[in-house]
């Protein structure tokens, strides 16, 4: 390994060996002895470029700062991130600082976006090595821009316990949620300025053009306006704040007018894992009404630090690291052959939808704009 | 004729650091819109949103200073009469509301007003609007009139402390032979009358300008609705949502045009507020007398019991919210989600930073570093801008006075988002590199502290009899000299509080989340709070570990309050 | 010669209040302008003090020409119509400015005129409570702390009740004597004029004054 004056020069071949140690040895913590010696990132003396990471992320992204901790510790990479208010926003700060990057990785753009990252040329091709991955990861795209890193299905969730003690039944079509018995007890977070809502939009659209009937989508949306759904700016307003199935209702400013709200179908899942195996809330499994969401990591075009980015996706494909994703992350992991835990029956009361949306990532690139603004028109809302 | 150049730099550097921003913003968003900031203004009823988030974000901040001054005005008044034993700790506990990050507290205030709580259990049900309040919804007409009286309520608390901070001082300060010789004149005999005649005049540019920046907050909130009036949108926050999306070429140009027009609006009405202040202000002033505390305390005498229940009412006010808070970093909801326990676990991982990439204890001496250098930047620079506008108005020119004096407050009016984007621009555009400064946050910080350094030290500066001034000058002292032996001296009440005012909103971070905020190794802890309650909280213990940071944070601005009122007054003749 | 004005001129508002004239006074002479309140007494004495610029004209104290100096390096002193104490001290604090720097204090000096001027009693008090005659002469005291080759009072007595004014005019006058210190003494009352003076001028004379 050669002294070289990029600090990476060393780390590269030292997060391979460091990899297979922490293979063996299992623990997030381990001591990584003489291996990191050599660092110059960990010894401090070189402090160029590489040695600061910035990834541009979201808010609610529950990657865990043990998680980011655990990458310095190994490759000395100082992380900083750049937080923004919902995947889009990450879009969005590409787009305003494109001619002059401040960001080395994008870090959750999902496949209802990343088309859109491509039009404006966001990304640039990264240079990690890939293990195998679960073809639903790489479905949507496989090529060298973006990395996905996890997944997991965007469908509604409804509070079993509420709808028994209503006396309505388990929703199993869209069309149902129209009827007075569901006035006012719909949440869902808007397209606009939400990707969970942005994907069960696509969803909708598709459901729509499945079914036989002139119904669209859209007009569909506007009879659950005019049945009173309450419609907020982000998933966390309304899965916390108006949705009754989750843990939600034990939050102060909890107002719990809604049954039935937009998250993962694994949500039910969490909510089990973090609650000894017991939740009242259920994803609700309607034919093309779920939607297969993969996030993405990607090198940003024009960004520096590509060495500690490659690492970066490295380690988050790493066995250990994306293993662990239903714990670290809440969502799927993308390598091969790897399933939720089983523990507290997280993977017990997460279903796997049969037939999610079909929609491809091209017609979503090219189409989404207009459907948010007949979203917008449809429902006259934020 | 080199002096006055030289004090003309920093107005220039402080208002070239607000105005570039805007020029910047503004003529990106004119670009992606291809609408003039006017036009787009009439723009705004197109959104679904945007009539109603005008109309809203008017009427509430209306009634919000309204009832600021209705609840403050007698706080300010009893505590201003008389002797109180702990007066600073009971004048740090009242100016906590003010920097209390908002998202703070919103959750102190849902913490009070949520079923089972405190407020509830007096039959005032604000958060699902059952009983008196579901029965005051429907005699008037007003859907979820229990939010928005929680909201009000909570924009009150907020803004008690301009109340304290603009109104009492004068009450402390005014010669008591004022009030003695217009109790004997006839006019004076009615205590209404006094009121009228001599308290009202006295106090009314204080109370008026206290109404304005209440009004000015309260117009601009936007976390506070968010999480108390969730059905509810004031303009800040529909920009906030959605101004992301801002100054993109051919995406989501609508984005765009809320946001010019929505903070164009905005802008206009609230330099309007503000010039109102300013122009009162200046109108207003008069070479009082004015006396030391101690002196006019002691001619008011002890407090009434009256007195003490109204005081010790507000006391409550100000901190039950933060109470609550605290005890919600210790009551954990245990894994079956049914119950609760007491646990100090919370407060154990805030500090080790398990959850966090810094723990709480790094993020505190980040902020207090970031506190202090705001402190220097600001004083500095606000004392050196209001020098300069007293300067221009005791030289006649009372219309650059002013003038300066409305650009210096500019700040208070900007949407965060247009000027968010202003700075992302220029930064990007001059020196990028500027971005991953450490110190960058110091920017913002002081921009957003500097107007009230403005507004506390104008006032003082005004208030300066000139014959102090000469009559050092005539014992021989040299300016600079004159400068640190008499003004600084008989400003010091005034320098106190500005400073303390500085440190304690760059701690809470007030409004600066309009910079592009990087996390990482600086970070602070409103930054904390602010990633902890953003994140999925299925794991119990993500809350209380964000309430235990906060709560770390409001001890320490109370600490640092508490410390820095010692040094505003001293017994025996000083202020 | 203490003082020498020399072909003064000095407006204000486009008013002219004084123009093109001169007056001298002896070493240790206590002039008293005599004149109406808002006449421009109190402009002519600030442009001695420094305050205003004069439109033309020189002014030299003992010698040194006053124009380029600011007032701070005059060496004059100064008493204004209302006592100007600083709040932020007490009496002996007060006092105690006259020195500039600590190492110059002298409180053998100081002790001795506070007891010449009667309020040695009052040095630990507030301001606040102190007459309007006492405050004057605490003003008075930390004046004349500062060896000034010129007294300036600018009404300091206007407002005091007529026994107290006649015994401090008294008093002054006395002090500035046995100190030899010029002074000019602006008044509207002739009385005290009277008690004070060396010499009178009306400032109708003296505002028309084209020469001495």
């Amino acid at each position: 390994m050669s002294q070289s004056d990029s600090c990476f020069g060393g780390v590269e071949l030292k997060l391979h060996v460091v990899v297979s140690l922490l293979m063996l040895s299992l623990s997030l913590s381990g001591c990584l002895g003489t291996s990191n010696e050599e660092l110059k990132c960990n010894d401090g003396e070189d402090t160029g470029d590489d040695c600061v990471l910035t990834i541009v992320t979201y808010d609610i992204i529950a990657i865990t700062d043990d998680v980011l901790n655990e990458f310095t510790n190994q490759t000395g990479v100082q992380v900083e991130m750049i937080r923004t208010d919902d995947a889009g926003g990450i879009l969005e700060h590409l787009l305003l600082t494109k001619d002059n990057p401040q960001a080395d990785l994008a870090l959750g753009l999902d496949n209802t976006y990343l088309q859109t990252a491509f039009q404006f040329d966001l990304l640039a091709e990264h240079n990690a090595e890939i293990p195998n991955l679960d073809s639903k990861a790489t479905a949507p795209y496989s090529g060298n821009k973006a990395v996905p890193f996890d997944q997991g299905y965007i469908c509604l969730n409804a509070d079993t316990q509420a709808l028994s003690e209503n006396n309505i039944s388990f929703p199993s079509s869209l069309e149902e949620l129209t009827m007075p018995e569901w006035k006012g007890r719909t949440a869902f977070p808007s397209p606009v300025t939400s990707s969970p809502g942005r994907a069960f939009m696509v969803a909708t659209i598709d459901y729509f053009e499945q079914q036989s009937s002139d119904m669209t989508a859209f007009d569909w949306w506007t009879e659950m306006a005019e049945n009173d759904a309450i419609f907020t700016s982000g998933w966390t307003e309304a899965y916390e704040t108006h949705y009754t199935g989750g843990y939600g209702i034990w939050n102060d400013g909890h107002i719990g007018d809604a049954w039935l709200t937009v998250s993962y179908c694994h949500s039910p899942g969490v909510e089990a894992y973090y609650g000894e195996n017991s939740t009242i809330s259920a994803a609700v499994e309607i034919d093309f009404a779920s939607f297969s969401q993969v996030e993405y990591a990607a090198l940003v075009n024009g960004g520096g630090a590509t060495n500690a980015a490659n690492a970066f996706i490295e380690f988050l494909l790493s066995n250990e690291i994306n293993t662990n994703m239903p714990e670290n992350n809440l969502m799927y992991s993308v390598l091969e052959g790897k399933d939720l835990p089983e523990m507290n029956g997280y993977r017990y009361h997460s279903p796997v939808p049969t037939q999610p949306s079909t929609i491809e990532m091209d017609r979503i690139g090219q189409e989404m704009e207009n459907w948010l603004d007949e979203w917008r028109d449809s429902t006259d809302s934020i | 004729m080199t002096l006055r150049s030289i004090r003309s730099v920093p107005i220039f550097v402080y208002l070239g650091f607000i105005l570039i921003p805007i020029y910047l913003a503004i003529q990106r968003l004119i670009d992606v819109t291809g609408k003039d900031p006017f036009t787009a203004i009439f723009s705004l009823p197109d959104h679904p949103l945007g009539s109603e988030a005008l109309y809203f974000s008017f009427i509430q901040a209306f009634l919000s200073a309204t009832l600021t001054i209705a609840i403050g005005l007698p706080i300010a008044w009893w505590l201003g009469r008389h002797q109180w034993k702990h007066l600073n700790i009971i004048r740090a506990a009242l100016t906590l509301p003010f920097v209390t990050p908002t998202i703070v507290a919103a959750m102190g205030f849902l913490a009070l007003f949520k079923t089972g709580g405190p407020i509830e259990s007096l039959g005032i049900d604000l958060r699902f609007e059952t009983g008196f309040i579901g029965w005051l919804s429907n005699a008037t007409g007003i859907e979820n009139s229990g939010h928005i009286i929680a909201l009000l309520l909570a924009h009150a608390w907020f803004n008690l402390a301009l109340v304290i901070r603009f109104v009492e001082p004068k009450i402390a300060t005014i010669p008591p032979r004022f009030e003695e010789s217009i109790r004997l004149l006839p006019i004076g005999k009615t205590r209404f009358n006094r009121a009228r005649y001599f308290w009202w005049p006295m106090l009314r540019t204080s109370i008026g300008s206290a109404f304005l920046f209440a009004f000015i907050f309260s117009f601009t909130s936007f976390a506070l609705v968010r999480w108390l009036a969730p059905n509810m949108w004031t303009l800040e926050a529909l920009m906030a949502v959605e101004g992301g999306a801002a100054g993109i070429h051919n995406y989501r140009t609508e984005a765009s045009l809320l946001v010019l027009g929505g903070a164009t609006l905005q802008g206009i009405i609230l330099l309007f507020a503000l010039g109102l202040a300013g122009y009162w202000q200046q109108k207003q002033s008069i070479s009082n007398d004015v006396v030391s505390e101690y002196f006019a305390r002691k001619t008011a005498g002890k407090p009434s019991l009256f007195a003490r229940i109204g005081v010790s009412s507000a006391l409550l006010f100000a901190l039950a919210p933060l109470g609550s808070m605290l005890l919600s970093s210790v009551r954990i909801r245990d894994r079956t989600n049914e119950s609760f326990r007491w646990s100090s676990e919370a407060w154990d991982i805030a500090l080790t930073g398990d959850l966090t990439y810094v723990s709480a204890a790094e993020a505190l001496s980040n902020s207090i570093a970031y506190a202090l250098a705001c402190m220097i930047v600001s004083l500095l620079l606000g004392y050196a801008v209001a020098s300069s506008i007293h300067t221009f108005e005791t030289r006649g020119k009372k219309k650059t006075a002013m003038i300066i004096d409305l650009l210096s407050m500019l700040p208070l009016a900007l949407s965060g988002v247009m000027v968010g984007l202003g700075v992302l621009l220029g930064v990007l555009k001059v020196w990028p590199e500027l971005f991953q400064w450490y110190g960058l946050p110091i920017i913002p910080h002081a921009m957003l502290t500097t107007p009230f350094v403005i507004r506390i030290i104008l006032p003082a500066l005004r208030s300066l009899d000139s014959s102090y001034d000469e009559t050092a000058a005539m014992l021989g002292y040299s300016q600079y000299q004159r400068f640190i032996r008499v003004r600084i001296p008989l400003m010091k009440s005034s320098l106190v509080v500005a400073a303390t005012l500085s440190i304690a909103f760059s701690l809470g971070e007030f409004g600066a989340s309009w910079i592009l905020l990087r996390s990482g190794s600086w970070d602070t802890l409103p930054i904390l709070v602010d990633q902890l309650m953003a994140r999925p909280k299925y794991f119990q213990l993500v809350e209380p570990v964000a309430m235990a940071t906060a709560s770390l944070l409001m001890m320490v601005t109370f600490v640092l309050f508490v410390i820095t009122e010692r040094f505003r007054e001293h017994q025996g003749g000083g202020f | 010669m203490s003082i020498e004005i020399q072909s003064l001129t000095l407006s204000y508002d486009e008013h002219v209040l004084v123009s093109r004239c001169n007056l001298t006074l002896a070493e240790g002479e206590i002039l008293v302008i005599l004149g109406p309140s808002g006449c421009g007494k109190t402009t002519l004495l600030r442009a001695i003090a420094g305050f205003v610029k004069p439109d033309q004209g020189s002014i030299y104290l003992n010698g040194r020409d006053l124009n380029p100096l600011p007032p701070e390096e005059r060496n004059i002193g100064m008493l204004f119509q209302r006592p100007v104490l600083f709040p932020h001290k007490d009496v002996l604090g007060n006092i105690l400015f006259a020195y500039r720097k600590k190492k110059h204090r002298n409180m053998e000096e100081v002790n001795e005129i506070m007891k010449d001027m009667g309020i040695y009693a009052m040095k630990n008090q507030t301001i606040e409570t102190l007459s309007g005659g006492e405050a004057q002469r605490v003003v008075l005291a930390r004046a004349l702390l500062t060896n000034p080759e010129l007294l300036l009072l600018d009404e300091p007595l206007s407002s005091l009740d007529l026994n107290v004014r006649r015994q401090l005019a008294a008093e002054i006058r006395a002090t500035l004597k046995s100190k030899n210190i010029p002074a000019i003494h602006v008044t509207h009352d002739h009385d005290e004029a009277a008690i004070i003076g060396d010499r009178i001028i009306e400032w109708s004379e003296f505002h028309s004054m084209e020469s001495e």
